[in-house]
């Protein structure tokens, strides 16, 4: 990692504060997994060289907002995930090993052979979640197309397609046109027949929801 | 057994006065607890302290020779900041010992605002190794880390031996399996997560339903998260802790309804040259604060005399105590699952905890297993 934070070549992006000392005082982005809640935490973070922070999909619109006013006062840009399973948890075992009755130790990869993650279900086979590696994310992908016209217009600039096992060109192209604020040839259910959707944290409520713009 | 100079620390949690007294007077060496607002993980209906109370709390505290350390162990809300500050100007104009914070913005505040108020840093900072560690030292001089669950004993000797502040780990209480301060889980199901409101799997959002079959299946919002055979104990639905179906096989997922209990390890942990051991359970009641604080003082005090420790003395409390407590072979309709998940148990380094339930069949906020 220290070797990584080196190559001024590079831009990093620290999703644990393990890597801020090396990046410290150099442009930087900060991930999801860094808890960035708070304009005094944004101001900080900023102060060492953050000039873009990927916020954790929790938070709502409403703090979205309040950070991207701080950040342009502090030189630090505002990401906001809009397409994809959302990182929900990360923890210290894999579940993905877990699941192929293999160690983490000797995982041999096993995660390769779900590329869109290992979805896990309730015991009333109700999708949940998603199992991928150590980390479990959303079973429904966050679709914020109708949203991006409100986000810019509250300064955020920067839009996060976390990648699926789909023709992502063409889902590049959809949230394109989403951004420059052209009508979306197709919605995101048409392209994608076959998955859930949900936008619930974008107001504040649960994740899994799908609420009408 | 040769005789030690000095103990750990005794941290034990203290939801309302009373279970502060109680636990003093057990032989707590500091009461943790939190103010009745949304700055701490605790944040449940009837729990924590009004300005007033915790006044007077540090008082009794201090009055017994105990100290007292305030959580405020949320992140602040954008936009309103101002009510987490005002926990940490409180908590110095108090006297308390220290602040246990999470939040990067919160220490800095405090660092730079009470420069004399001991500044630890919550598990839910998530900070487990010696990079991140020394990140929050150097930056925000915090004087001592509270571990995640997860690290083994010699992980723990490790990082105590290269990093520049103390360490506390829990020892007893729930076990948290996924990196605390970074799961919304909760959230995802309910809106509610311990990031933001200072609650998981919050019993507002559970519901029990009876089966025909005489099953009884539990809910957190939408989602189903477990299901009891007719003679199996219910246990408190907290999401990480259910029951699910990966791959076509039923089971514990991500873990097992199981509780800490380091009793067993505490020479080891003692060895590991950690500063303070911490009991989980702020939401607990009197009677399970004084029976697991009196344990622990006892145990403390007979290893430091070189007596042997009674390592089964919190596995009868819980047997016939107030949480319903259940061996760890269930049967039920997961058995299989289960069996195949505990596979992968050693790779935890407290996973020597015996196998217990300590969630109450009627739900309420007794389940919960966030960090401090």
């Amino acid at each position: 990692m220290r070797e990584l934070a080196a190559d001024r070549t590079l831009t990093i992006e620290a999703n644990d504060v393990s890597a801020l000392p090396p990046l410290h005082g150099r442009n930087h982005v900060i991930g999801p997994y860094i808890s960035v809640y708070n304009e005094e935490t944004l101001q900080y973070l900023a102060q060492h060289g953050a000039r873009r922070i990927c916020l954790s999909p929790e938070l709502p619109f409403s703090a979205a907002r309040t950070l991207a006013a701080e950040g342009r006062r502090h030189k630090a840009e505002i990401e906001v995930q809009v397409f994809g399973r959302m990182p929900l948890a990360l923890s210290a075992r894999c579940y993905h090993a877990r699941a192929h009755k293999l160690t983490k130790d000797n995982c041999r990869f096993v995660c390769a052979k779900d590329p869109d993650g290992l979805r896990l279900c309730t015991l009333d086979d109700q999708p949940f979640l998603a199992v991928n590696g150590i980390q479990t994310l959303s079973d429904s992908y966050l679709d914020l197309a109708e949203k991006i016209g409100e986000m810019k217009a509250a300064g955020i600039r920067h839009f996060r397609l976390s990648p699926q096992d789909c023709d992502m060109v063409r889902i590049a192209h959809h949230y394109r046109n989403a951004a420059d604020g052209r009508e979306p040839l197709k919605k995101i259910e048409t392209l994608l027949p076959q998955i859930r959707f949900s936008n619930g944290y974008y107001d504040g409520h649960e994740g899994h929801r799908r609420l009408s713009p | 057994m040769k005789q030690i100079k000095s103990l750990p620390e005794l941290v034990c949690p203290a939801g309302t006065p009373s279970a502060l007294r109680v636990a003093v007077d057990a032989g707590a060496d500091v009461v943790y607890c939190g103010f009745r607002d949304k700055t701490n993980a605790r944040n449940f209906p009837g729990l924590n302290f009004s300005r007033d109370e915790m006044a007077d709390g540090i008082r009794y505290a201090h009055t017994h020779g105990a100290k007292t350390y305030i959580a405020i162990n949320t992140f602040p809300q954008a936009g309103n900041v101002t009510l987490w500050k005002q926990a940490v100007d409180d908590a110095a104009s108090f006297g308390a010992d220290a602040v246990i914070v999470a939040d990067i913005g919160l220490a800095a505040y405090t660092a730079k605002n009470h420069p004399h108020l001991r500044l630890h840093l919550s598990v839910q900072a998530s900070a487990s190794n010696e990079d991140a560690i020394c990140y929050y030292c150097d930056a925000f001089n915090v004087k001592r880390v509270v571990l995640p669950r997860v690290l083994s004993i010699p992980e723990i000797t490790a990082l105590n031996s290269v990093i520049p502040c103390e360490t506390e780990v829990f020892a007893f209480g729930g076990l948290c399996v996924m990196a605390e301060g970074r799961c919304n889980l909760s959230s995802y199901a309910t809106g509610k997560s311990p990031n933001m409101n200072g609650v998981c799997s919050p019993a507002s959002h559970v519901r029990y339903r009876q089966d025909k079959d005489g099953a009884m299946t539990s809910k957190l919002g939408e989602f189903t998260i477990n299901r009891f055979a007719k003679e199996e104990a219910a246990g408190y639905p907290t999401l990480c802790k259910g029951r699910f179906r990966l791959n076509g096989e039923a089971g514990y997922i991500f873990e097992e309804p199981t509780s800490l209990d380091a009793l067993s390890l505490l020479p080891d942990l003692l060895k590991s040259g950690v500063a303070a051991l911490k009991i989980e359970g702020r939401q607990r009641g009197r009677a399970y604060i004084e029976a697991v604080v009196l344990a622990f003082r006892q145990a403390l005090d007979a290893y430091a005399k070189g007596r042997p420790i009674k390592t089964d003395a919190l596995i009868n409390l819980a047997e016939g105590g107030q949480s319903t407590r259940r061996p760890a072979g269930r049967a039920g309709p997961a058995a299989e699952g289960e069996k195949r998940n505990r596979h992968l148990l050693p790779r935890h380094g407290h996973e020597q905890a015996r196998g217990q339930c300590h969630a109450r069949a009627g739900g309420g906020p007794d389940a919960d297993d966030r960090g401090q």
